[in-house]
């Protein structure tokens, strides 16, 4: 094996070559970790987005419905009170004058 | 023979004449005591016509009271309606109160006429079987049409959560078909009430001296509403049910 020697022209250079192919490994490399991660927070981002909205947008349809719901039932209680109101309306009260 | 003959006859006048003088009323007593009879028959009538219009135009204060007032279910009543009834009842009540006056002051010819007047505490203005009962019919009319309404805004909030499930991809076929049953069902209820208000509010007594069941139709009618808002109830139960809230949660 050649003993590298920095004296030697063609020593120099290998070992320069050898710096930038380092250098722009790791460019590269640390491009696309940035690129990986910047694509993994906007998923996480987009994801909760989605989520998030649809589910409280469904809760609170299901609450207001139920909550109208229930509003109707309890006029239709009064309306059965009303009804039976009627019903017990004393029509004998009017008598009978002809004797 | 003879003596004891006389004394018959005797005894016969000494007993008979008085009895038979007071048996035989004279002419000028009948005529008094018809009279009489007459006169407490007339007074009888009066009194009883009386306690008659009294009776009716304590209910109808009553009735007044409550419409006016803030208190009850007439409150529920549309500002309409409540000024319909509350005129309809300030007519018979100064009506009742007229005919008090000529009742009591009147010095009645015959009975007839009299009976005539008393009648006409019925007849004309009908304040049980058809003004109180009018009053009730409009105020559960008026809930009818303010329950359609609830069911109506109910209505709008179940599409959205029909439209959510169908979009989570659920089935909703027979939400959707049940959903179809609740507006059908609380359109009938709300054309119904009405409906009866329609018809009833402009009822007058004679209209219920042509046909005593005037009323029966519109009271079936309101029935036969909250038998659909029943329904319609139901079926709005059963789709929350069915579709449910979601069971997926954030985070």
């Amino acid at each position: 094996m050649k003993k590298l020697n920095l004296k030697d022209e063609q020593g120099l250079a290998g070992i320069l070559e050898l710096l930038v192919v380092v250098l722009v490994m790791a460019v590269v490399g640390f491009m696309i970790w940035n690129v990986h991660e910047h694509r993994q927070a906007a998923t996480k981002t987009s994801s909760a987005v989605s989520s998030e909205p649809t589910t409280t947008t469904a809760t609170s349809d299901t609450a207001a419905a139920t909550a109208s719901l229930n509003q109707a039932s309890s006029s239709l209680d009064s309306l059965n009170q009303d009804l039976s109101s009627v019903d017990s309306v004393v029509s004998d009260k009017e008598g009978n004058l002809s004797q | 023979m003879r003596v004891s003959f006389k004394r018959l006859i005797l005894t016969f006048l000494i007993v008979a004449w008085p009895a038979a003088t007071l048996a035989v009323p004279s002419s000028t007593d009948t005529t008094t005591r018809v009279a009489q009879v007459q006169t407490d028959r007339i007074n009888n009538l009066k009194a009883r016509a009386d306690l008659e219009i009294t009776r009716r135009l304590t209910t109808l204060n009553k009735m007044l009271a409550r419409l006016n007032g803030t208190k009850g279910r007439v409150q529920k009543l549309s500002t309409a309606n409540k000024t319909a009834l509350v005129a309809q009842i300030n007519t018979e009540i100064a009506g009742l109160t007229a005919l008090k006056t000529k009742i009591d002051s009147t010095t009645y010819a015959s009975i007839t006429d009299l009976m005539n007047d008393v009648k006409s505490i019925i007849s004309d203005y009908r304040v049980y079987l058809l003004i109180a009962k009018k009053v009730a019919i409009i105020v559960a009319a008026d809930s009818t049409l303010a329950a359609a309404d609830k069911f109506v805004v109910m209505e709008t909030a179940l599409t959205k959560v029909i439209n959510q499930a169908k979009a989570d991809g659920k089935d909703v076929v027979d939400a959707q078909k049940r959903y179809d049953e609740v507006v059908a069902k609380v359109n009938d209820a709300k054309a119904k009430g009405t409906s009866v208000e329609t018809t009833v509010l402009p009822l007058q007594p004679n209209d219920y001296n042509e046909n005593h069941e005037v009323l029966s139709t519109p009271v079936a009618d309101l029935k036969a509403s909250r038998a659909d808002l029943t329904t319609a109830k139901i079926d709005a139960q059963t789709i929350l049910k069915d579709l449910g809230a979601p069971t997926t949660t954030t985070k």
